[in-house]
């Protein structure tokens, strides 16, 4: 059953030049008990979207179903206000009320508004939801007194206390430092999977994305570029955009050979499966993971779909050894055994298994596309 | 789900189609509400240009349309071309003597090493719980020219014979020396922060290129300080355009008419049994439209000023000159102002209060000062004394807290919504600022004379509210600007609606502002005596009436026993306010 389904949203918001689409067309669907990332670049549309879900900004046009519940509809003129919306959600800054306590804080939706219970019940919820985030000694604690990550705990009490359809995660760890991020991701992860809680999640993280998520939606410009497992996203990339900006890639420029059947490239022909349609002498770019290649010692004649070349540069990052290749123009990222490390001018081969390549059209929009993924990738780090 | 307790209550409604959200409502209520205090009693005010005398400003057209006010108001039969000089010259003189006295006591107190600073920026507070009329009222009793005790005791000591002087306080200059004496204080306020707001970088800079120390100051800072200056000197240029308790308790007396006098003498002057407020409507307009030009030069001179402003965020202090033995020169310099501004006038008031009639305090007199509780005791007495003081306490708590609630919602829309409605209802609340208070009190004195609301307490109330919203909006502003976005989002998400996010959340977080721009209306409105006295009837006596009609009556020891009376209320309200901030920011 899906428990929220998103149509063909969009939404404009005014800037000071005019209107700016933020989203553009957004369709997807997350199954109950789903972790569903949206994953893209700041300015990219994700947090419009969770925002316009949660009811904190009206959208342009789509529809927006939560449950059974449509809460925005553009053709029935259906807007549900945010109060009265079955979601919780954790924003960027916590939003943790600096004048009430730990447990005020987490109680508050129970005392006030649509999710108020009896007040018998207030404290015995109260205390579970502290408990399921270990914070149930800190109860008593005025919220200024918390450390970032006491925030964030707090900050996800509140949002499960009253057991909403949906929770709504806007960038939850991006102002955690680098070791209780890794800590809580694995936390958070663990806490909706007991819950079984229907959650929303955006970042512009992707170890986040790919390590928590059932589903990933990578966005860009306002629309969703791919959509599928992190395996899917990681592994197989469908986009010139998810290649470059879900972790590392390496492009290489050819053009189709006459037999159709191949890619002429400055180190040889590539042989590889050729989408549908495309024509001999066209232009392509092919894509790949470091770790897609393998990394061998040159030895004796370049064989079939293998870039020879010398080791430029090494770094050695402990559970691997990173490499990169340089061969005539081009320069390459690798990956290889730190037990058998190779040295700066080493001559080696790097074969492409021909199922781990992605080939994308080599014209100017591809080529756009890839770089300002490289750079808004480098810009996320 | 683990949690238990599987009850969802939001479950089975459906969907409402609103085009009108809560919001919006709010914003336009705010916008309205505004619009009604600023806009309607100005409009009002215009239309009551063209009524005759004797016709209230609302009757109806067929009671006479006329131009006659304006004819006779530029033929100089209401004797504006007077009024308007002294004005300029009773502003024009009291920067002349303000200006440098702030200054100079910015200066000491900012840049340089004078002793015991923190104690100087504590007493520079204390007159701003006093009442201008208060200062007025002690410089009478000590300057008026035949009985006041520093004219005695220079006569004294000269063996004068005469009658006499040498000073008189009931004069143009006499006004002019007690205004500046009032407005130092906030002006000083205002210099500090000038002071404060400039990188010292770029004085040491000229230091190091080799400029000497006076050099620095003449050549860097004064004209860097200069737009700031300015925009101070045109701000309180306006503010003695409002000015109205001195050119009352001296003015009138000297013959010297102001504009805010003159407004008020053309309104409780009945001529020939018809009452004159088309007169008095020109004289308010022509007062607000050089107000309106006066902020506008205002405002833009601040945005000129602020580009001065650097910002380095570095958080050291400018390096303090030292003064050496000077630093006790300047020590004097200052606790002469205090002395002259608080310590003589105050104690004159507190003496005149124990006396059945007024005696200079001199030698020749001490065996047989005719000294008395009787005017402490007689307020007690008074019919209407219980009443005055009751009616005090609810106008000023009223107008604070109706004030305080209706400018949160003001900026809670203007920083939230940013709706052109929103925006608009900000904007509104500048308008106040440049029209001088006695035309904002006039013009809802036109808008409601001869409406059941005339001769009550509501009335005074909302003109306080329209006076005062200017200067409170731009606290809670700015205070609203502090307050992260996603703290009310979390509570709307909570499942709490816009107005119990305003109440619970938004007002809550802004307490310690709302408090402030509470205390600074109450005792801003507890000193007011514009508003009382173009408003307030025998039904809705306020302590500034009754401690004008004493004075004018030439019972000076009762307005004084009430002037001690309202000045330690007052200092009770804002010391326990100021604690009860201090807790809220602390907690």
């Amino acid at each position: 059953m899906s428990m929220l389904s998103v149509e063909n949203l969009e939404m404009e918001y005014q800037s000071d030049r005019g209107p700016v689409r933020a989203v553009r067309g957004v369709s997807f669907e997350v199954e109950k008990g789903n972790f569903y990332t949206l994953l893209g670049p700041s300015g990219c549309g994700k947090t419009s979207t969770l925002r316009c879900i949660a009811g904190l900004e009206t959208p342009t046009a789509g529809k927006i179903t939560i449950g059974e519940e449509v809460v925005y509809e553009r053709a029935s003129r259906t807007v549900v206000p945010s109060h009265r919306r079955a979601v919780g959600m954790v924003f960027q800054s916590y939003a943790i009320w600096p004048h009430l306590t730990v447990f005020d804080n987490v109680g508050f939706p129970l005392v006030h508004g649509k999710n108020k219970v009896a007040r018998s019940e207030v404290r015995p919820m109260v205390e579970r939801a502290l408990g399921l985030v270990q914070l149930g000694h800190l109860a008593e604690r005025p919220a200024p007194a918390l450390s970032g990550g006491q925030q964030q705990r707090v900050a996800l009490a509140r949002a499960i206390v009253y057991e909403p359809d949906l929770l709504l995660l806007d960038e939850p760890l991006s102002n955690l430092d680098a070791k209780l991020r890794e800590e809580m991701r694995q936390e958070l992860k663990d806490l909706v999977a007991r819950l079984d809680i229907t959650t929303l999640y955006v970042t512009h993280d992707q170890t986040e994305a790919l390590a928590m998520s059932n589903q990933i939606a990578v966005m860009y410009e306002g629309i969703i570029v791919q959509e599928g497992s992190p395996e899917d996203v990681y592994l197989r990339p469908t986009s010139a955009f998810t290649a470059n900006f879900v972790g590392k890639t390496n492009l290489l420029n050819g053009t189709i050979n006459s037999g159709g059947d191949g890619v002429e490239t400055d180190h040889g022909v590539i042989s590889i499966p050729l989408p549908d349609g495309a024509n001999a002498s066209t232009s392509v770019v092919l894509a790949f993971r470091p770790e897609a290649v393998e990394v061998e010692r040159a030895n004796g004649p370049v064989s079939a779909n293998t870039i020879r070349g010398a080791v430029a540069s090494t770094s050695f990052i402990g559970e691997t050894l990173e490499y990169v290749v340089k061969a005539s123009e081009d320069a390459f990222k690798v990956k290889g055994d730190p037990f058998a490390a190779l040295q700066v001018g080493d001559e080696v081969d790097l074969k492409l298994p021909t199922d781990r390549v992605l080939v994308m059209p080599g014209d100017e929009a591809t080529r756009a596309e890839l770089a300002a993924a490289a750079q808004l990738a480098a810009a996320a780090e | 789900m683990a949690l238990g307790t599987p009850t969802l209550r939001w479950g089975g409604r459906l969907p409402v189609p609103r085009r009108f959200d809560q919001r919006t409502l709010i914003a336009w209520a705010a916008m309205l509400t505004v619009a009604f205090l600023v806009v309607i009693p100005l409009v009002v005010m215009i239309a009551a240009t063209f009524r005759p005398a004797g016709v209230f400003p609302l009757d109806p057209p067929s009671d006479g349309v006329t131009l006659a006010n304006y004819t006779e108001f530029f033929a100089g039969q209401t004797g504006f071309i007077d009024v308007f000089r002294n004005t300029l010259i009773y502003a024009g003189g009291t920067m002349a003597l303000a200006v440098p006295m702030a200054f100079g006591m910015a200066f000491l107190t900012e840049r340089t090493d004078v002793p015991f600073r923190s104690i100087l920026y504590t007493l520079m507070f204390v007159p701003f719980v006093t009442p201008v009329f208060a200062t007025a009222l002690g410089w009478v009793l000590l300057a008026g020219p035949r009985a006041g005790a520093v004219n005695e005791y220079i006569r004294l000591i000269l063996s004068s014979d005469a009658r006499s002087g040498p000073f008189n306080v009931y004069t143009m200059q006499g006004m002019i020396f007690v205004t500046a004496l009032g407005i130092v204080p906030s002006m000083w306020l205002l210099l500090v922060s000038v002071l404060r707001n400039m990188d010292p970088t770029l004085e040491e800079a000229a230091s190091t290129a080799g400029v000497n120390r006076w050099g620095v100051l003449r050549r860097v800072t004064i004209p860097l300080m200069l737009p700031g200056i300015l925009a101070v000197v045109i701000y309180f240029t306006i503010a003695i355009m409002e000015s109205f308790e001195i050119p009352l308790a001296l003015g009138i007396t000297a013959g010297v008419q102001v504009l805010a006098t003159k407004i008020y003498l053309i309104i409780t002057s009945v001529d020939e049994g018809r009452f004159a407020y088309g007169a008095a409507a020109v004289f308010g307009l022509v007062g607000a439209i050089i107000g309106v030009g006066g902020i506008t030069l205002y405002l833009w001179l601040v945005r000129r000023s602020s580009r001065y402003t650097v910002i380095t965020g570095k958080g050291y202090r400018p390096r303090k000159i030292k003064l050496g033995n000077w630093k006790y020169v300047a020590l004097g310099l200052v606790g002469l102002y205090l002395v002259i501004k608080v310590i003589m006038p105050f104690s004159m008031i507190l003496y005149a209060s124990f006396l059945r009639y007024y005696v200079p305090p001199l030698p020749e007199n001490f065996g047989s000062l005719p000294w008395t509780l009787e005017n402490y005791r007689n307020l007690w007495d008074y019919r209407f004394f219980g009443q005055m003081l009751v009616n005090t306490a609810i106008v000023v708590v009223a107008a604070a807290t109706i004030t305080m609630l209706l400018v949160t919602v003001v900026s809670w829309a203007a920083v939230r919504l940013r709706t052109p409605v929103a925006q608009t209802a900000n904007v509104l609340t500048f308008m106040p600022l440049a029209i001088p208070g006695v035309i904002m009190t006039l013009a809802f004195l036109l808008l409601f004379i001869g409406t059941p609301l005339y001769g009550t307490l509501a009335l005074i109330v909302l003109a306080f509210t329209a006076r005062y919203l200017s200067y409170t909006t731009r606290l809670m502003y700015s205070a609203q600007l502090q307050i992260h976005k996603e703290l009310e989002e979390a509570s709307l998400v909570s499942g709490l609606g816009n107005v119990g996010t305003l109440f619970y959340i938004n007002l809550r977080l802004l307490i310690p502002a709302f408090l402030n721009g509470w205390l600074w209306i109450v005792t801003h409105a507890a000193k007011d005596f514009t508003t009382p006295l173009l408003l307030a009837t025998s039904g809705t006596v306020l302590v500034a009436n009754v401690i004008f009609s004493r004075f004018e009556g030439g019972r000076f020891t009762e307005s004084a026993a009430v002037m001690v009376v309202l000045v330690v209320l007052l200092i009770g309200v804002v010391w326990a306010g100021r604690r009860w901030i201090g807790g809220e920011v602390r907690s």
